[in-house]
């Protein structure tokens, strides 16, 4: 008895919802029944010939009159399993653009796999190393590289001619290669030089490992994803609302069309009106969003440059410069696009430097040496043709380093208060790769000078994304 | 900006979103969300950033409740000039490949598995 009771009472509440839902349903079905009606009539005229196309008057005209129904639109998107109104709000809630021509192909697969083997990427980053005698570009963006690259430098110094082969590797992009954010947060590199006159020994012995930390990455994500979300959230709430306006609906099929046709709930159609200010503000924020995301993606950087270097990176030669180095500072920059080919970019960089000697001429008990480590730099890089996968790249900048102490520094003929003037050209080379020259003169020069350092490098590029498919 | 209804996408059914940026230059960017329903909790948006010449991403993920959410919505934003292919999968199988010169909008009802 109680369990006839509680039984008569769940069909009572359902009896409504179940009803409504049969009146939405017959909505879908007589929808679905015009697109199919719609499709038969095309395929029949497709297999017509163009003479017998051109008389199929009656049959164009009925393609015409249902592809002008309000709902023909949303015919894909209603090709339902459950018929309801729950469904049917879903789908007509969308803002479907209304374009009823063909979409032709842009690109066959030949012109995809030419352009994915022939351009680069957008993030155009090198491996890093900077304050090595091996540096190339006037000063060293912080941006990671993509994955992961390795080059070879040639450096022509007053101590001789220097070998320096550096590694660099982006951690986070190649574990997580489908990553938006992951990807552009740091990499790691390290150096090592090798004398080519008489190798490695213990007097040149040197190690370094530099670290570049771009922090707009996760900054700039963060906004993007919550307005993506709210735009969500925003979209189900009035996707609820329309639910219950067609449940309730004195007839769901002309409110059905009104929404699908106007994109608003009115009252003379669906028996009460609905707003959308809601989910199109929440909607425009959140494309809003996207917009700058995708603008600012890789245009503008501005992180954390940390190096630590030990050894001896000139050799006997010049006396002073062995011990250990421990620079951090923050480094920024931006790319301004010149149209399709060359971008200008504006770089920069201040930082904290830290150098204990080991260097005999400094004593047996020497003291720290802090200085204050800077550089500026403009870089000129592009392609000569679109279709050009290696970049040409000018650059000019002035980086120093000036010492608290300076009379300390002096007397230990610590490897600071210096500035140079940093000059760059990177060209293409055969290999796919790019070749880079760089002259580094001194404007004022080390109390140990170091001359003018030329080094000509080879990006090996080992990883890339062209590279990785 | 172009928004299409596409055919539905059916609960507990491995989805995937390829893209690729067919462009010479420029960042794509693609978000694949989850309309939810009556405030039922869909899984996070993801967004990805495609470079040019970037190797094609793929974003997997398991179509959530018909309880929950209402669609999946997939945004493809792209600039003046700039051309990408996506292409939905379900259960491996190709459901809708494009090519698009603009920001485009792929909305899909999530629905029922058929009985």
């Amino acid at each position: 008895m109680i369990g006839r009771a509680l039984g008569f009472a769940v069909a009572l509440l359902l009896a409504p919802r179940l009803a409504a839902a049969d009146q939405c349903e017959k909505v879908i079905v007589d929808a679905l029944a015009d697109c199919k009606l719609a499709a038969d009539d095309k395929a029949a005229l497709a297999k017509m010939t163009a003479d017998e196309q051109a008389n199929a008057v009656a049959l164009n005209a009925e393609i015409a009159a249902l592809e002008r129904k309000p709902l023909y639109p949303y015919c894909r998107g209603i090709n339902l399993n459950t018929k309801t109104c729950d469904t049917l709000a879903s789908a007509i809630s969308t803002q479907v653009t209304v374009d009823l021509g063909q979409k032709k192909p842009l690109a066959d697969a030949a012109f995809k796999e030419a352009v994915k083997g022939k351009t680069p990427a957008d993030r155009q980053t090198s491996t890093n190393k900077s304050g090595s005698s091996a540096q190339a570009e006037p000063v060293e963006a912080i941006q990671p590289i993509t994955l992961a690259g390795g080059s070879v430098t040639l450096a022509g110094t007053r101590s001789g001619t220097k070998g320096v082969g550096t590694i660099t590797v982006n951690p986070l992009a190649i574990a997580e290669p489908d990553g938006a954010v992951l990807g552009r947060i740091f990499d790691v590199s390290v150096s090592a030089p090798f004398d080519l006159d008489s190798g490695v020994n213990q007097g040149t012995r040197y190690f370094s490992a530099r670290l570049r930390l771009n922090a707009t990455a996760p900054i700039s994500a963060a906004p993007l994803q919550a307005a993506v979300d709210k735009w969500l959230q925003a979209e189900g709430a009035y996707a609820d609302s329309l639910q219950t306006v067609l449940e309730k609906a004195p007839d769901p099929k002309t409110c059905a069309e009104s929404v699908a046709k106007t994109h608003a709930v009115t009252k003379d159609a669906c028996g009460q009106d609905l707003g959308v200010d809601a989910v199109t503000k929440e909607r425009k924020v959140a494309f809003d969003e996207i917009e700058k995301a995708r603008r600012a993606a890789d245009r503008y950087y501005l992180g954390i440059d940390a190096r630590i270097d030990t050894g001896d990176p000139t050799g006997t030669i010049i006396v002073g410069d062995k011990g250990t180095h421990v620079l951090g500072g923050v480094a920024a920059g931006t790319r301004i696009p010149q149209g399709s080919l060359w971008d200008w970019e504006l770089r920069g960089r201040a930082a904290g430097d830290y150098f204990m000697s080991r260097d005999a001429v400094a004593g047996s008990d020497p003291k720290a040496i802090y200085s204050f480590d800077w550089g500026v730099a403009f870089i000129l890089s592009g392609r000569l043709k679109e279709d050009a996968k290696q970049r040409l790249a000018f650059g000019v900048g002035v980086e120093g380093r000036q010492a608290s102490d300076k009379d300390e520094a002096k007397a230990q003929f610590a490897p600071t208060n210096y500035a140079n003037l940093n000059l760059m050209a990177i060209v293409p080379a055969t290999s796919g790769g790019d070749l880079g020259l760089a002259v580094s003169i001194p404007l004022v020069d080390s109390v140990v000078p170091r001359g003018t350092i030329v080094s000509l490098s080879t990006d090996l590029g080992l990883l890339d994304h062209t590279s990785t498919n | 900006m172009t928004t299409e209804l596409l055919d539905p996408v059916h609960e507990g059914q491995k989805y995937a979103i390829r893209i690729t940026n067919t462009s010479k230059k420029g960042t794509v960017l693609l978000i694949v969300g989850w309309v939810p329903k009556q405030a039922h909790v869909v899984p996070d948006s993801k967004t990805v950033s495609v470079a040019a010449a970037a190797p094609t991403v793929e974003v997997t993920g398991t179509v959530p409740p018909f309880a929950d959410a209402r669609r999946m919505t997939v945004v493809a934003s792209l600039d003046d000039g700039e051309t990408a292919t996506i292409e939905l999968l379900e259960n491996g199988v190709s459901k809708n490949l494009e090519d698009i010169t603009e920001t485009t909008v792929w909305e899909m009802v999530v629905d029922t598995v058929a009985p």
